[in-house]
């Protein structure tokens, strides 16, 4: 049994109209432990939900295809009592608003007794020392286990979040867009926090929409465009060899730190909603080198390197972003 | 937390000033002359006058203003015109039977509708949350009346389970009579033992607070529906069940609390409509409380005991929502810390 | 931006007649209450007996062909009496919420614009007003003005108006403080078209709520008081006069209870339903179910 994340082919449907459309299509995408992969992609292109999906908690209306598999347990299909068994334990999600994630009703260690003791057969006391452990890891002290929601900022929950999925001691940790909703010198931190995480054995699933926030910590990068994974691959090749349109596209419209002087490009166009997709490629109408094989049937997935692929019909050569590493 | 409390005080205290105010401005308005009602029939030009006079009712408005306040604060609310008795010992009487009827109604009404309201967020938009709509707005629809006068047509005209009115039949009170300790028939007649007088009350009461309770237990059951669906929609809920919590039990614990703190408000305004709409029911059912108290003062221009009994239950509903706000200070943890 | 009525009322009526769609039992509920609003503005023209006509020789007739819903114990007709009663409880309503709501909304303003000391007092009587539960005021009100509908549907109104100040002042409270109604007072726009041009507008969304809620307690209590005797007299036709009148005679002659009450609550369940949808489809985000 390998451990990590795997999802394979998985595609998440909503009704419209008299059919159906995909909010992701047929994503594939595997987090190894140790390794941290960041998925990049703008708002609406789907990746909350992918990450929703892994813990079983898409919307009742949505239909899920596919396999997403945590060590050897299927995730697609079982039941509310197995998935309950596996949530927090083999595969923990920590949120993107800190603010309002955790119960303002119940104190921090109040709910971390609550769910360590759900997946743990401990006493009180043992369970309070293992969240003390874990919110001392995480960077907080023990008297944060007394404290309500409203009396932390939004990096102390956030870092109360992270200890409490420690506390569980999962494989596995998506991290959705954990550090939009505070200041950079806190996101810093908590990205070092996750960077130690992964190192010490999880494996981490990075969402995000900022490009540096990837840079900076992950191993591979995974760039998601309107339900689709366009490219991936090892960080370094995404970056400095971006191969799809629109990575390289947002590669030049991300202003980064230190690189000089540089227009901004934007990607012309919006991104689609995913019940007006188009047919083939959905990135084609925004892309520049689009033709007309482009807009029928799936796209290609080619191997640019070694594990870096792009799903593209015309994948770019050029070492565009080599001025990013 | 103590100024805030006070202040609120403070504040009950001067409305509490205003609608005494109000009512007795409003009582001297009132058509009819309590004097001729005093001096019954026929009284001549000098009786009136000469009544007048020792009620002080011909002194000026503001006058007579400042001596009632006078006399509330020394705790005289005045004697009845109706009866002769101490107004406050009146209502002292008729307020322990209405608090037993609303008390009943309003604790069958949260113990009904706090379940039910659960199970229509649970099962929602299914066949039992829509019937739970029809229930909770044919609750608020039906007027009081109608209703007690349905139950009293299907209990006591066909099938003769009830009695039609009335707290307690008049021969069981003559033959085993219960000793006053709270006020509450059942609750006293059980401490005496006396199981002939606790029958009667029991099926006394069984009407009137199933008439009354109808509309609060509506509003309980789709308030409750209604803010635990809120809740169960939150962040924080999905955090826990991204943790491993899943049976319905789990849930309603972690969910149970968010809807109850702002559920307890809707309660308690709830036990304040209740004193009003006590009134329709006493009458109806000829309950000897505060509510039909209210209508024989007003109607017969009683005028002392329409102020005292005005002016109390005023107190008790501004009370009571004072008490409400005070509670959240306690209960929920982002305005007490 | 400020609202216009009219440019609100087209989309919402696609909205409610979508929303209808959706929800037969709403729509249903629509229906019965057109039905009853039609039966009250056809009345007179629908060749009735006449509610208030006493006949002993007829009194408490079952219902049958010639008294669809029998007699009371004074002989009158129950159908025709709810058929004009229908009339009555309409009218009790529009009047009540709109006596209500003239004496509310320009309390409101007045309590909103001026501030201050002036503002304080209007707040603090209207917290009397608040001080009393529902129908101890109203009873109160309508032993001052004496017996009869007109002054029960007063007393009621005065009751309720605090309500309507309420939503008004906190409307202009708010939109005092909105970007658009500065810039108008500092290019000098005079105070008094502001309150036409935009918080007129802007409170007329909330107190259609609260006047599309007043609807149905304002029958129920109207009714109530008239039950206690201190509402309508006859030979004024109101339902819960005539249940009032039932009340000796009820055990026996169910008709004479069942037919009025059953218009009250018909009418008020109707009024309810609709008003929900009402609100439903008043709100642009439609999130919340039916």
């Amino acid at each position: 049994m390998s451990s990590g994340l795997f999802i394979n082919n998985l595609t998440l449907e909503f009704a419209h109209g008299e059919g159906r459309a995909a909010a992701v299509n047929r994503c594939d995408l595997t987090i190894r432990p140790k390794e941290i992969v960041g998925l990049v992609g703008e708002s609406g292109s789907g990746k909350s939900l992918t990450a929703l999906a892994c813990l079983g908690l898409t919307p009742p209306n949505c239909r899920v295809s596919g396999s997403v598999r945590v060590d050897g347990d299927q995730i697609i299909g079982t039941s509310e009592a197995k998935l309950a068994a596996l949530r927090g334990r083999k595969i923990a999600m920590i949120f993107q608003n800190p603010m309002t994630a955790l119960n303002p009703y119940f104190t921090i260690g109040s709910q971390m007794d609550g769910v360590i003791r759900q997946h743990f057969s401990l006493n009180r006391s043992e369970a309070r020392s293992e969240a003390v452990a874990a919110l001392q890891q995480a960077g907080l002290t023990e008297s944060a286990l007394s404290r309500y929601p409203h009396q932390m900022s939004g990096g102390q929950l956030q870092r109360a979040m992270i200890a409490m999925a420690i506390a569980c001691k999962p494989d596995v940790l998506i991290a959705d867009e954990p550090t939009t909703a505070l200041d950079v010198t806190v996101q810093a931190r908590i990205l070092s926090l996750l960077r130690t995480l992964a190192d010490q054995g999880m494996g981490i699933l990075l969402i995000t929409h900022d490009l540096g926030v990837v840079a900076q910590v992950a191993d591979r990068a995974a760039v998601m465009y309107s339900g689709s994974i366009v490219e991936s691959g090892d960080l370094k090749q995404v970056f400095s060899a971006a191969a799809h349109p629109y990575t390289v596209g947002l590669m030049q419209s991300s202003p980064v730190m230190g690189m000089g002087r540089r227009k901004l490009l934007a990607i012309p166009g919006v991104v689609p909603d995913f019940r007006n997709r188009l047919a083939g490629c959905a990135f084609r109408d925004r892309c520049t080198q689009a033709q007309e094989v482009c807009s029928a049937g799936a796209t290609p997935r080619t191997s640019v390197a070694a594990g870096h692929e792009v799903h593209c019909h015309f994948p770019i050569g050029q070492a565009l972003g080599a001025q990013l590493t | 937390m103590l100024s805030y409390f006070s202040r609120r005080l403070a504040m009950m205290g001067l409305i509490v000033l205003g609608v005494a105010t109000f009512t007795f401005v409003l009582s001297r308005a009132l058509p009819s002359s309590p004097v001729e009602m005093m001096l019954g029939s026929k009284p001549s030009a000098d009786q009136i006058q000469r009544a007048k006079e020792e009620l002080g009712l011909d002194r000026p408005v503001v006058e007579q203003l400042g001596r009632y306040f006078f006399q509330l604060a020394q705790g005289r609310f005045g004697t009845s015109m109706r009866t002769g008795q101490p107004v406050i010992k009146e209502i002292g009487q008729r307020l322990s039977a209405t608090a037993e009827l609303v008390t009943l109604s309003l604790f069958l009404a949260v113990v009904l509708g706090l379940p039910l309201g659960i199970l229509a967020a649970a099962k929602r938009n299914r066949w039992a949350d829509h019937l739970t709509r029809v229930l909770a707005v044919s609750g608020v629809a039906v007027p009081v009346f109608f209703l007690g006068i349905l139950l009293q047509m299907v209990f006591y005209g066909w099938l003769g389970w009830l009695p039609l009115q009335g707290r307690i039949d008049s021969n069981v009170m003559l033959d085993h009579p219960v000793p006053v300790a709270t006020g509450f028939l059942l609750i006293d007649s059980l401490m005496d033992g006396n199981t002939a007088a606790f029958k009667s009350a029991l099926t006394h009461l069984a009407l009137p607070t199933i008439t009354l309770l109808l509309a609060s237990l509506a509003t309980i059951l789709r308030a409750t529906r209604n803010l635990m669906i809120d809740v169960l929609a939150t962040d924080y809920i999905r955090t826990a069940r991204a943790y491993g919590a899943n049976r319905r039990k789990t849930y309603f614990l972690l969910a149970l609390k968010p809807t109850l703190v702002p559920l307890l408000t809707i309660i308690g305004l709830t036990y304040g409509f209740m004193l009003g709409g006590s009134v329709i029911t006493e009458v109806l059912f000829d309950w000897p409380g505060i509510g039909a108290f209210v209508v024989e003062s007003v109607v017969t221009n009683d005028f002392p005991a329409v102020l005292g009994v005005t002016l109390v239950i005023s107190t008790l509903y501004l009370s009571i929502n004072l008490i409400i706000d005070m509670l959240y200070f306690f209960l929920d943890p982002r305005i007490s810390n | 931006m400020p609202s216009s009525t009219t440019s609100h009322l087209v989309p919402w009526l696609a909205r409610y007649i979508a929303w209808s769609r959706r929800n037969i039992f709403a729509a249903a509920c629509a229906t019965g209450f057109g039905l009853i609003v039609l039966m009250a503005l056809l009345a007179p023209f629908l060749g009735l007996a006449d509610p208030t006509q006493i006949d002993f020789s007829s009194k408490l007739l079952r219902p049958s062909s010639t008294h669809w819903f029998g007699t009371d114990g004074l002989g009158r007709d129950i159908f025709s009496g709810v058929v004009y009663g229908a009339r009555v409880s309409l009218l009790v309503a529009i009047g009540v919420v709109t006596i209500a709501a003239s004496i509310g909304i320009p309390i409101g303003l007045v309590a909103g614009y001026a501030g201050g000391w002036i503002d304080t007092t209007l707040m603090r009587i209207s917290d009397v007003f608040l001080a009393f539960p529902p129908l101890l005021l109203p009873i109160t009100l309508a032993a001052l003005l004496g017996p009869g509908l007109l002054n029960a549907m007063c007393a009621v109104a005065i009751s309720w108006f605090p309500w309507y100040a309420r939503i008004v002042r906190s409307t202009v409270l708010t939109v005092r403080s909105d970007l658009y109604v500065q810039s108008a007072r500092a290019i000098g726009t005079n105070p008094s078209s502001i309150a036409l041009r935009h918080v007129l507008p802007n409170s007329l969304s909330p107190v259609v709520v609260q006047a599309s809620l007043d609807f149905g307690f304002a029958i129920l209590t109207t009714a109530s008081l008239s039950f206690i005797g201190m509402g309508a007299v006859p030979p004024t036709v109101e339902w819960g006069l005539m249940v009032a009148s039932s009340r000796s005679v009820f055990l026996e002659y169910w008709w004479t209870a069942m037919f009025p009450g059953l218009a009250i609550f018909l009418t008020v369940f109707f009024a309810n339903v609709v008003v929900d949808g009402v609100r439903d489809s008043l709100d642009p985000k439609l999130g919340r179910q039916p």
